[in-house]
């Protein structure tokens, strides 16, 4: 390990890091895809990554991030068809997801602290990683009037995609519809849940989930 | 329309195309979160919120009609039966054979509030007057619509904070029993009409208007085919699932089985005679499965093998 750590001799660190992690996860593994193979993806997706994340807003920690990210999917089981440039992408998207859904949460916690008082922040959470999720009766009796409203089959639909987790294609072939049909009915359950069409939930939404940004 | 409503629109659909797994336009998501600096937090508010109201929409039970094929041809009813809640296989249990569940869904709306996980999910909800209950993977609550003082645990695993409210007690019913409490910590669970209520802190009365049992702190009672049993245990170990731990002192493999299974997210077989071997130990959950399996297998000696419908732990073929 280097005395100084310069931005060049990090990365190599890192890199040499990442070479070890991918080895240790694949000599467990029963996977075709090499070691080196994964690495020069992950060098070929590097540019493409870093223009993502600063599209997120991650200016100065982009490069950070691949680190990350890198050490992340080194570590991880790979998908069943191997890793490719999309499940890259896709784990770069959910990670700023998850950052996003921290700082939600760390603003949530600090309205409650100045509108209750420090009694209301709650005991020390000893599972730190469980999501609190406040239950509002008004808000739970709201979403069922939307649900009602979009009618039994976008609510199918909507279930069966975000509950049941059945990819798009599969729930059009299950209901003999088009994947743009698909969609369509999901676009349209978003909307109404998300309050645009109508703009009366919205307010309220946004005011109970803390989104309002400062 | 307004800008932030078209903007909004616009992030909207961003979410629905993304969230499917098939997804491929990267380099498209990246030009838009370019072409303006207030796209990608209008991005991450409607991710955020969608996964919010998802949240709400799986508390509130399917009516029957959404999952109801819209014609009546026999490939759309198999289908339709399809859409039921899946079945699989539990291990061990307390015959050590093979039993399939299944759960269906309530007919009734507005008259209650399910709250479930999936195998290897956990969520912890907080109750408008405190109350907070952690739910265990493969786990399901029920919840009056009316009134946030009686909860039902329909199956699965919770931990239960519940607050102080002498005016309002607290109930809870798993399977055909009935608790009742003023403000503690505990741990119930309920496989197959199989429960066990552990305190924490506090006291709890099992069958309030009965037999009135008082369990205090360290206090535990199973209760299974009608027969009771009050058992103690370290309070310190009730609950501890919540952070990965499990904690077992001379407990049969089944039950070891059934609370793996529970957090690993997939079903476990033992074979009989396996049932009743008795294990002793602290189980800490890692994010590998499997690692921690065949740690556990070493330990057990036994066999473990893993197959379409989950773990099967079996006698090393010379011990059969």
């Amino acid at each position: 390990m280097p005395v100084r750590s310069t931005p060049s001799s990090r990365a190599r660190f890192q890199h040499s890091q990442l070479r070890s992690a991918v080895s240790v996860s694949y000599a467990i593994g029963q996977l075709p895809v090499s070691a080196d193979a994964l690495s020069d993806l992950l060098m070929q997706s590097r540019p493409q990554l870093l223009r993502y994340l600063r599209g997120f807003g991650a200016v100065d920690e982009a490069e950070d991030i691949v680190q990350e990210l890198w050490l992340k999917i080194a570590a991880a089981a790979p998908p069943p068809e191997g890793p490719s440039f999309s499940y890259i992408m896709r784990m770069a998207h959910n990670l700023m997801i998850d950052r996003a859904r921290a700082r939600q949460s760390r603003r949530l916690r600090e309205q409650a602290y100045h509108q209750d008082g420090p009694e209301s922040s709650g005991e020390a959470d000893e599972a730190p990683s469980a999501e609190r999720i406040l239950v509002s009766r008004d808000r739970l009796e709201q979403v069922d009037s939307i649900l009602r409203s979009l009618g039994s089959r976008t609510e199918l639909i909507l279930r069966r995609h975000r509950i049941d987790e059945i990819p798009q294609r599969d729930i059009a072939a299950e209901l003999g519809i088009s994947l743009s049909a698909v969609e369509k009915q999901l676009q349209k359950a978003y909307r109404a849940l998300a309050g645009v069409d109508t703009g009366y939930a919205k307010g309220a939404a946004d005011a109970d989930d803390g989104l309002r940004h400062d | 329309m307004t800008e932030a409503d078209s903007r909004t629109l616009e992030a909207l659909s961003w979410a629905t195309r993304i969230h499917d797994a098939e997804f491929e336009d990267w380099e498209g998501h990246a030009a838009w979160l370019e072409a303006d600096p207030r796209n990608a937090p209008a991005y991450e508010q409607a991710v955020l919120l969608i996964e919010a109201r998802i949240v709400d929409v799986s508390m509130l039970p399917a009516p029957p009609t959404a999952y109801v094929a819209s014609n009546d041809n026999p490939h759309d009813e198999a289908v339709a039966r399809r859409w039921w809640r899946s079945t699989y296989a539990w291990g061990g249990a307390l015959a050590a054979s093979l039993v399939a569940i299944s759960v269906v869904p309530m007919a009734m709306r507005q008259s209650s509030y399910l709250i479930q996980t999936k195998p290897g999910q956990t969520r912890t909800l907080t109750l408008s007057e405190g109350t907070s209950i952690a739910l265990n993977g493969d786990s399901a609550v029920r919840m009056a619509a009316n009134d946030s003082r009686h909860l039902t645990l329909e199956r699965g695993e919770a931990y239960l904070r519940v607050t102080h409210d002498p005016a309002h007690p607290f109930e809870l019913r798993a399977g055909d029993s009935v608790f009742r409490d003023v403000g503690t910590s505990f741990d119930v669970t309920n496989d197959l009409g199989v429960v066990n209520l552990a305190v924490r802190e506090g006291a709890v009365a099992f069958d309030p208007d009965g037999s009135n049992v008082v369990l205090t702190t360290g206090r535990a009672i199973l209760i299974a085919d009608g027969q009771q049993q009050i058992h103690s245990v370290a309070a310190s170990s009730i609950g501890t699932w919540r952070s990965g731990r499990l904690v077992y002192s001379d407990t049969p493999l089944a039950q070891v089985a059934i609370d793996l299974s529970r957090t690993i997210g997939e079903p476990i077989t033992l074979s009989p005679g396996l049932a009743h071997k008795r294990f002793s130990g602290i189980l800490q959950i890692n994010r590998d499965g499997e690692a921690m399996l065949r740690q556990l297998a070493g330990i057990l000696d036994i066999d473990i093998s893993h197959t379409k419908r989950g773990w099967v732990f079996r006698r090393h073929a010379i011990d059969r």
